[in-house]
């Protein structure tokens, strides 16, 4: 419906402009120590605490197979609820830094593509077209979903995917 | 035996919630009660205030419409009644009675389908066969001769209706009873007169009410009858004809049949809700005059007016017709007004009743009251919230300390800041106290429940033995205090049956007295809590335990053990099932899951036994489930958590001491124990093993040993234990986190998991 729009959160990976719906944001952090999780995939960066609360942080580059980068003062932890085989979960999400919170309007959303990219398809929920150039909406539940945290669920040794 | 048909059971989910909250805790109430009116078969303050609670029950079941319930609550009740009028002196075979019936609505409260079970109703029936018999035992015993003949009239018009016979009877002397004491007519008439009044207080309670007018009668009443009124007008005058009842009981016999059948209704119907509908019951007929005309009709003036009553009653005593039709006809009605009832009483009703059953008995008014205004005090808060609160006020903790060490080490100079900071120290502990405060339960329930075993215990196995318990008071977090139960029943059964004495023979052979005791102590020392199970049996004969291990393989034949070390054996799993041991050393039973459970809540299980003395098992337990007392250590860059109790030495490895298997070190020999190495592989993936190992941590659980090769102890303190998540919860080697004092997430080892064979093979 035109003129309907949406809140998004953006955040860069490398050179890439990734954005996700403000509204599964909890809350933005600054780089914490993380406490890793021997066993476990290699995105999995570990637990931290969040005011009292034990959560697992997941580092979105690796996640998308990117070159590991060090983590520096821009380096951001985005809290969200993610859903995970139905059920909300508080996990962070490290991303190389947070940009902005950018509206964006339905029609300025552009379908998936069906090639080209890193990551499968439908974890994209579109391709929003900004002033300053495109953002890639992603659908943070399916990220997680598709086999990664069942996989994470399911892990074993041999399984060291990623 | 009535006929209650459990097709009838509706039960109204939006009350039922309130129900079980509300009978649990009249049942628990009524157990300790049981137990404590055993020692004291004459104490009539418990007998009255169990009386009032099974009462109490039987009103809410009205309202879920359990008939079950309802009808154990009524049988118990009436065979309280006759205890309570000293008719029915107090047995062990009554206290049985009243504790099984308390196991049955327990039993309904944990499960609401519980009544479709295969054979619950013919087991319910048994036990109301046994009530009724004990509450006829009184009847046979009347307490005077003319009680016989009350009894003998109402049985007769009672029959064509199922329930009856019972009812009346039981009803009938305790009213009569009262009624001697308070009033000085002569007793015939009164009993008669009294007979009309019970069946009304039999359903609708106010039993005393109606007989002992003297006490509160009206009170009672009125507040019951204006209860009622609120649900429906038309009722109003009914209710308050049924008000002056009291008055008019004197007018004769004549009068109690008219009442009788009317009264009787309410109780062959199934239908489940006596408390609402006999109230309905008794004016119903009035407002729907013609079918039932004849026998109704006279019923009305007896209770309008006391005086011309007395003539047309006998005749419908001859008539048990229109009383079936009566209920058929007052149902409509009775239904409308239910319907009513219940969208306007929702969840008050319950509290009111409560209030209400309990205020009728005159006396106890104002103790009931205070009781009320008591409970009001207390707040029901998920204990999710209390959780939060604690985690919160936690890290609230961890911030201050960053920030008080910034302080001290930046603005040291600054006193006003380091004298404001202290001060914003002090808030914040007693913050943390308090919160922590706010998860503690006394352990008096948990004791409760260990009363019933062990008194359940004892009787079984014919025993003499004196139960005691002592600092049910001390508190405890709730988490552990759950967790204990089941630990405690084992041992208490223990106790009984095996560390006392087979009989009293051996125990004065062996100059003891006859009775022997067994004692539950609870207190707190060094911020931990003790629980002592203690018995003057036999204690543990160490040879034998020593001879049955050896047997069985569970030992190094080498060695030699102290009888401390012996009487741990009994702890290791498997050494239970050695029968023999029951009849000779007297232990053994599930002492390993005692073991393995205290060892869950960070705790730990001592023993100490003399021969022909006694035994003492001692639980050691953290007063907070959440906090442990860790070990940290660091591995691979890595710290970790294990639980001190399972860390039994540190040592830093001699080149000797290895043993190699395909060129690895896979065990070390310390003293004379070779004890297996865990395997880098089980924490960590791509870590090889380590080629010089500067320290070897010894873990100990159930008599075995394991070696983790650990690269530097850091610390030993309280740590918070908080569950692993989903995410985490295949991997078999961390069973929780923790947040350590910087704040810094840590991961705590699975000591159940580093002993499993797999590991090592």
């Amino acid at each position: 419906m035109a003129g309907q729009s949406e809140q998004l959160l953006t955040f860069s990976l490398g050179n890439e402009e990734y954005g996700v719906s403000i509204l599964k944001v909890k809350e933005l952090i600054g780089m914490m120590d993380i406490t890793p999780v021997p066993r476990t995939p290699q995105f999995i960066k570990g637990v931290m605490n969040l005011r009292g609360r034990i959560i697992p942080v997941i580092d979105l580059r690796i996640k998308f197979g990117m070159d590991v980068q060090e983590y520096d003062e821009r380096t951001c932890i985005m809290v969200m609820d993610i859903y995970v085989q139905g059920t909300p979960r508080t996990m962070g999400v490290i991303v190389d830094s947070v940009s902005e919170v950018v509206s964006i309007e339905d029609n300025e959303i552009e379908p998936p593509p069906e090639y080209g990219s890193t990551l499968d398809a439908d974890t994209i929920l579109g391709i929003g077209k900004l002033k300053e150039g495109v953002v890639i909406i992603l659908d943070i539940d399916k990220i997680l979903m598709i086999n990664d945290i069942q996989g994470l669920m399911d892990y074993t040794k041999e399984g060291s995917h990623v | 035996m009535e006929d209650f048909n459990i097709n009838d059971i509706h039960i109204e989910q939006d009350f039922w919630d309130d129900f079980i909250s509300e009978a649990f805790e009249h049942i628990e109430e009524i157990e300790t009660n049981a137990m404590s009116l055993e020692q004291n078969p004459e104490n009539m303050d418990i007998i009255h205030t169990m009386f009032r609670a099974f009462h109490t029950i039987k009103g809410l079941a009205g309202f879920v419409e359990h008939v079950l319930i309802q009808e154990l609550a009524h049988k118990t009740e009436t065979m309280m009644d006759y205890c309570r009028k000293g008719e029915l002196k107090v047995s062990t075979d009554i206290v049985n009675a009243i504790l099984k019936t308390a196991d049955f609505i327990k039993h309904f409260c944990e499960d609401i389908d519980a009544y479709k079970e295969d054979g619950i109703v013919e087991k319910i029936k048994a036990h109301l066969a046994v009530l009724e018999s004990l509450s006829n035992s009184a009847e046979e015993n009347p307490f005077t001769g003319s009680i016989d003949t009350s009894n003998a009239a109402p049985e007769t018009p009672a029959e064509p209706v199922a329930e009856a016979p019972a009812e009346p009877v039981a009803e009938t002397p305790t009213s009569s009873v009262d009624e001697i004491e308070i009033l000085p007519a002569t007793e015939e008439p009164i009993f008669a007169g009294e007979v009309p009044a019970e069946p009304v207080a039999e359903t609708s309670t106010p039993v005393e009410d109606a007989s002992a007018k003297e006490e509160t009668p009206e009170e009672g009443l009125a507040a019951f009858a204006s209860e009622i009124n609120v649900f429906e007008d038309a009722e109003k005058e009914e209710v308050s004809t049924t008000e002056s009842a009291p008055e008019p009981e004197m007018p004769a016999e004549t009068a109690a049949p008219v009442q009788e059948p009317v009264a009787e209704t309410p109780v062959p119907a199934p239908t489940p809700a006596p408390v609402v509908e006999p109230v309905a019951e008794t004016p119903a007929p009035a407002p729907i005059p013609t079918p039932v005309a004849e026998p109704v009709a006279p019923a009305e003036p007896v209770f309008a007016t006391p005086t011309p009553a007395p003539a047309p009653a006998p005749a419908p005593v001859q008539e048990p017709e229109p009383v079936v039709e009566s209920e058929q006809v007052s149902k409509s009605p009775d239904e409308i007004q239910r319907e009513t009832a219940r969208s306007l009483m929702r969840k008050n009703i319950l509290k009111k009743l409560t209030a209400n059953v309990v205020g009728q008995y005159g006396k106890e008014v104002p103790e009931a009251a205070q009781k009320h205004a008591s409970s009001e005090e207390y707040m029901k808060v998920a204990s999710y919230r209390i959780d939060h609160l604690v985690d919160i006020i936690g890290e609230l903790i961890i911030n201050q300390a960053l920030i008080e060490q910034y302080v001290n080490s930046n603005y040291s100079d600054d006193k006003q800041l380091v004298a404001n900071m202290s001060g914003f120290l002090r808030t914040t502990r007693e913050l943390q106290n308090l919160s922590m405060s706010l998860r503690m339960v006394a352990l008096k329930p948990t004791f409760q429940k260990l009363l019933r075993i062990a008194r359940d215990t004892i009787q079984q196995l014919n025993k003499n033995v004196e139960f005691v318990f002592s600092g049910e008071n001390t508190e405890i977090d709730r988490a552990v205090a759950e967790k204990l139960l089941e630990p405690l029943v084992h041992m208490i059964k223990n106790a009984i049956s095996h560390g006392v004495e087979e009989n009293e023979a051996d125990r004065i052979a062996a100059g003891k007295p006859a009775k022997a005791k067994v004692e539950l102590n609870a207190y707190s020392k060094r911020g931990k809590i003790f629980i002592e199970v203690k018995d003057d049996g036999r204690g543990i004969n160490t040879q034998v335990v020593y001879q049955k291990a050896l047997e069985k393989g569970m030992i190094d034949p080498n060695r030699t053990y102290t009888d401390a070390e012996i009487r741990e054996f009994i702890m290791l799993p498997g050494f239970s099932t050695a029968k023999v041991v029951d009849n000779i050393s007297g232990r053994g039973v599930g002492m390993d899951v005692v073991k393995n459970q205290i060892q869950k809540t960070g705790g730990k299980v001592d023993i100490q036994s003399a021969l022909g003395v006694g035994s003492t098992f001692i639980l050691e337990v953290p007063v907070n489930h959440a906090i442990m007392n860790g070990t940290i250590i660091e591995m691979n860059n890595q710290h970790f958590v294990v639980p001190t109790v399972n860390v039994s030495e540190f040592l830093q490895p001699k080149p000797d001491q290895w043993i190699f298997t395909k060129q690895e070190r896979t065990m070390i020999k310390v003293r004379d124990n070779i004890i297996p190495m865990v395997p880098m592989a089980t924490f960590f993936e791509d870590v090889k093993e380590p080629e010089n190992v500067p320290l070897v941590m010894v873990l100990e659980l159930d008599q075995e040993l394991r070696a983790v090769p650990i690269v530097n102890v850091i610390s030993r303190q309280e740590v918070v234990v908080k569950p692993v998540g989903d995410e985490f919860k295949h991997l078999k080697y961390v069973s929780g986190m923790s947040i350590l004092g910087t704040g810094k997430v840590s991961l705590i080892l699975d000591i159940d998991y580093l002993f499993k064979k797999e590991i090592i093979e």
